[in-house]
């Protein structure tokens, strides 16, 4: 194809987007997204770079709209979106007001006999599915994380269209961050073998002694409410891939494994031999959390005295 | 106030299993209302003890009519169910435009609830979709509701960032699972309902053009499927934890992983 438009928020690194449009498309040209007066990121080696500067508060409608009028102004056929929060709720409003195809959380971009295909996962990561795109135009939005761009080439500047007004922002707060697995070389996680808040103490120990990030499954989160959200690992939370991650209690559902899976080495403590966490970990410890961790603990203790 | 409550039927992910050849084994997984759609069909069904009349929409195979009496369970008036031999194909573009169809022939709606995301297909996008073809607001990640007057109060996570936006009613919202505990719905909840408050319809009766809805005229279409092998080549400790917990230690060292 002729030209993908690759769009990101400045300060995200938008490396991937343009590695992954340039296996597709012959120009690649980059929106930066960006607040008024603010920071404007880089650009990976893009045959052209735009900015178009939004207030904070600036409404999903009004990214569509904005970026909907630069693909069609620059008849762009691939609009290709960075794994950014800002972009879910834009991404289905674009590809409407395109006529466009939609993907989202493409792990590959290939040109196929007919056309464009994306790869994506289906089934909680069970299984990776090839989408033919059948529209001569798509949107879709990448999983990929920040990959570091170094192109800092002054960037054209994009008018944003007139805000829609379709919502009022009444408050926003940024939450303290509590936990920050992504990057983490270590990390300890705990899932339901864990029976109560108190016992909670115990793992937190645990990755205090191997200086890791504390890491957790979604019941932790969503129905025991223990711990925020930026400690779940998972489809709905965090993926990660550090050097060590251990698993204690948690049983390694398929939404739990996808996001952990590509670590370096994996460790998991569960008293059910058959727990599928098992299949995925080098090394298994098939025991009781409450005498194999506090055992542990000494065991890492003894070495560090 | 009338509300439309989107429900899909979908294979418990956790039971999806692979043929020794990599087939995929969905039909043996056992079925059910998508985890989300539970969060979507609890809200409506409070907001419906206030006096609110509440619509479920689905589409899905035939063997969904037994999910939408699950559905019905939570506390809704009836359920439209299309389907038809195309729903096996059908992408998230599709199942908007059809959904949208049983939005008009049933509306109008105030309020449009939808699950934030369905655990099969994992899109992220009929709800948006459909708030596009209906030209209403959209807003996903509900973590509370406010609905009053002519217009509904979200409060979600973007990011790190918390926070509460106002639209206009009518609005399509989609919501997590952090937005209420639904019920518990028993056996004999789900056998009391009457199948006849399932209507089930098809592409005609929606006013839709079949055509469009063959596998080659939708928007995307699932070429090949291949499952993700993750298994390692695992060692496994038993014994007296100290013991284990001892050589688990040593052995983490010996990887450089300490
Ligand atoms: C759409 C969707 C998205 C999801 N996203 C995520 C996600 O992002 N992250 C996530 O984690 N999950 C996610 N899930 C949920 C996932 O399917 C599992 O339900 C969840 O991961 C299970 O959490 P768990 O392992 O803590 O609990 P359980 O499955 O209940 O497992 C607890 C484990 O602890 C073991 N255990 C109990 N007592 C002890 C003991 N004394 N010592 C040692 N072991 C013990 C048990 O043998 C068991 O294996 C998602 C599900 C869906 C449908
Ligand atoms: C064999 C097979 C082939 C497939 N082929 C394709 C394909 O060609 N292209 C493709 O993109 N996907 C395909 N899928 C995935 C499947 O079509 C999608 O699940 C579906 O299109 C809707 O997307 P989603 O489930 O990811 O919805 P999401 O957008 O993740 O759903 C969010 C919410 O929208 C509502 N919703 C979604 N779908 C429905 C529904 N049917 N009824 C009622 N409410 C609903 C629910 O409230 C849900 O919580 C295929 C799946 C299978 C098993």
């Amino acid at each position: 194809m002729d030209l993908a438009v690759v769009v990101s928020e400045a300060g995200a690194d938008a490396g991937a987007g343009v590695t992954l449009a340039r296996k597709v498309a012959s120009r690649v040209e980059h929106l930066v997204i960006a607040l008024p007066g603010g920071e404007r990121g880089a650009s990976p080696a893009a045959d052209a770079r735009y900015v178009v500067e939004l207030g904070e508060d600036a409404a999903p409608e009004d990214l569509a709209a904005v970026v909907s009028a630069f693909a069609e102004s620059h008849g762009a056929q691939l609009v290709l979106l960075a794994a950014q929060p800002i972009f879910r709720e834009a991404l289905p409003l674009l590809s409407v007001s395109l006529g466009a195809a939609a993907v989202t959380d493409a792990t590959d971009l290939a040109s196929g006999a007919d056309g464009l295909v994306a790869t994506r996962m289906l089934y909680g990561g069970s299984a990776l599915a090839e989408v033919a795109i059948q529209r001569p135009r798509a949107v879709v939005s990448h999983a990929f994380g920040g990959v570091p761009a170094d192109s800092t080439a002054e960037a054209e500047p994009v008018e944003p269209t007139a805000p829609s007004g379709v919502r009022k922002v009444l408050s926003r707060r940024r939450l303290p961050s509590e936990a920050s697995l992504k990057g983490a070389r270590r990390i300890v996680s705990f899932g339901r073998g864990v029976r109560s808040k108190e016992d909670m103490a115990m793992i937190t120990s645990l990755a205090k002694a191997l200086d890791a990030e504390l890491g957790c499954s979604r019941p932790i989160v969503e129905d025991m409410r223990w711990l925020g959200s930026d400690h779940q690992v998972g489809l709905t939370g965090t993926t990660v891939a550090p050097d060590l991650y251990l698993a204690v209690g948690i049983s390694g559902q398929i939404q739990h494994l996808v996001g952990m899976r590509d670590s370096k080495v994996i460790v998991a403590v569960n008293n059910n031999p058959a727990a599928p966490i098992f299949e995925v970990a080098d090394i298994g410890v098939v025991g009781d959390l409450y005498q194999v961790v506090p055992s542990l603990l000494e065991a890492l203790g003894a070495a560090a005295g | 106030m009338r509300i439309l409550v989107l429900a899909k039927h979908v294979p418990d992910t956790t039971e999806i299993r692979f043929s020794p050849t990599g087939e995929l084994m969905v039909r043996q997984a056992p079925t059910k209302v998508n985890d989300y759609d539970r969060h979507a069909l609890e809200e409506a069904s409070r907001l419906r003890e206030s006096g609110a009349e509440v619509v479920i929409a689905s589409v899905g195979p035939p063997e969904a009519a037994k999910t939408m009496k699950e559905a019905l369970a939570y506390g809704a008036d009836r359920a439209v169910l299309a389907g038809g031999a195309w729903v096996a194909d059908a992408d998230p573009e599709a199942m908007a435009e059809v959904l949208a169809a049983i939005a008009r022939r049933e509306g109008p709606f105030d309020l449009v609830l939808a699950g934030d995301v369905s655990e099969d297909g994992y899109n992220a996008l009929v709800p948006g979709l459909l708030a596009a073809k209906l030209g209403t607001p959209y807003v996903r990640g509900a973590t509370a509701l406010g609905v009053g007057g002519a217009s509904v109060k979200v409060t979600r996570l973007v990011g790190d960032v918390e926070e509460e936006v106002e639209v206009a009613l009518p609005a399509v919202i989609s919501v997590t699972r952090l937005l209420n505990s639904p019920r518990v719905i028993s056996t004999m909840a789900v056998m009391k309902v009457p199948m006849s408050k399932v209507e089930t319809v098809d592409l005609a009766e929606l006013g839709l053009d079949p055509a469009a809805f063959a596998p080659g005229a939708l928007s995307t279409r699932v070429s090949a499927v291949r499952p993700v092998q993750s298994k390692r080549g695992n060692e496994m400790l038993r014994g007296e934890p100290a013991e284990i917990a001892a050589e688990l230690a040593a052995k983490l060292r010996g990887m450089g992983v300490l």
